[in-house]
């Protein structure tokens, strides 16, 4: 087994650290430095966004992520670039409380039986009635296996 | 350009930190710490199960009473408190989850699941991750 010893991972010849490729089969030596270590590439989040879900739904900032499509009030599907290896991905979203307001969005949740390795859905409620709500800004992540 | 090869990446200075160079090309971050040290994807709708093969790092779950589930750990975190994250629902209903101070440790977590007003229920789906030191 080979083994590199090193501080900072960068791109050849420059300062730059963004044209690195690594093997999905690299393992990294736990933040404890201890004998444990675990998979790199398992460890790393595959796809996150912040959207604005009010009037005409756009992405504030994300990765991973093709386009995002309304389907109604408080109601979305995202669209990924690079596919999941299967349906069954984590998905972690908030919806924005806006203040604080009972009939703002803070409830959010994901409903994994529509979701394929291309895209999910997701959706917001207010916390007053459970009533589907658009999300002024809704961050959120998957982690799992890419296809 | 060049392809660097190997099954470890271990520090020099120090084994369990790595730096890499930010997207914006300014600032550097660490490898090891902004990486997710566990997942997983389950339901509690019937029997309390993880979601076809979706677990990172976990060794078991079990069933805590409606809408709670505690999660093992296979490698340790350093200190018992560490970030969790997660999400879920049935895409019918407002959804809630939380978790409990006193189920925390090194090796262990609960989440727990309910209404929009805080009721203990189950769910077809859940996710959690885990960021934080691993040991």
């Amino acid at each position: 087994m080979s083994e590199i010893f090193v501080d900072t991972i960068r791109k050849t010849g420059g300062s730059l650290g963004t044209d690195i490729r690594v093997k999905n089969t690299s393992v990294y030596e736990s933040d404890g430095g201890t004998s444990v270590t675990q998979n790199l590439v398992q460890g790393l989040i595959k796809a996150w966004f912040n959207f604005k879900g009010t009037d005409t739904v756009s992405l504030l900032d994300s990765n991973n992520i093709a386009s995002m499509t309304d389907n109604g009030t408080g109601r979305y599907t995202g669209n990924l670039t690079n596919n999941m290896g299967n349906t069954n991905y984590c998905i972690s979203c908030i919806g924005d409380n806006d203040g604080g307001s009972n009939n703002s969005p803070s409830h959010s949740a994901t409903e994994h039986d529509n979701n394929s390795t291309s895209a999910f859905q997701f959706q917001s409620f207010r916390p007053v009635d459970d009533g589907y709500t658009d999300a002024q800004k809704a961050p959120a992540m998957i982690v799992g296996d890419l296809a | 350009m060049s392809t660097l090869k190997t099954n470890t990446l271990t520090g020099t200075t120090s084994a369990g930190s790595i730096l890499v160079t930010g997207e914006g090309g300014s600032t550097t971050t660490n490898l090891q710490q902004g990486l997710i040290k566990a997942y997983v994807c389950y339901t509690t709708s019937s029997t309390t199960a993880i979601h076809g093969s979706e677990s990172f790092n976990h060794s078991s779950l079990s069933d805590e009473g409606t809408g709670q589930t505690k999660f093992t750990m296979t490698n340790n975190m350093s200190a018992s408190k560490f970030s969790l994250s997660d999400s879920g629902g049935d895409a019918t209903a407002g959804y809630s989850s939380w978790v409990q101070d006193d189920e925390f440790s090194t090796s262990t977590y609960e989440l727990n699941l309910g209404t929009g007003s805080f009721g203990a229920q189950d769910g077809p789906y859940h996710a959690g991750q885990v960021i934080g030191d691993l040991a």
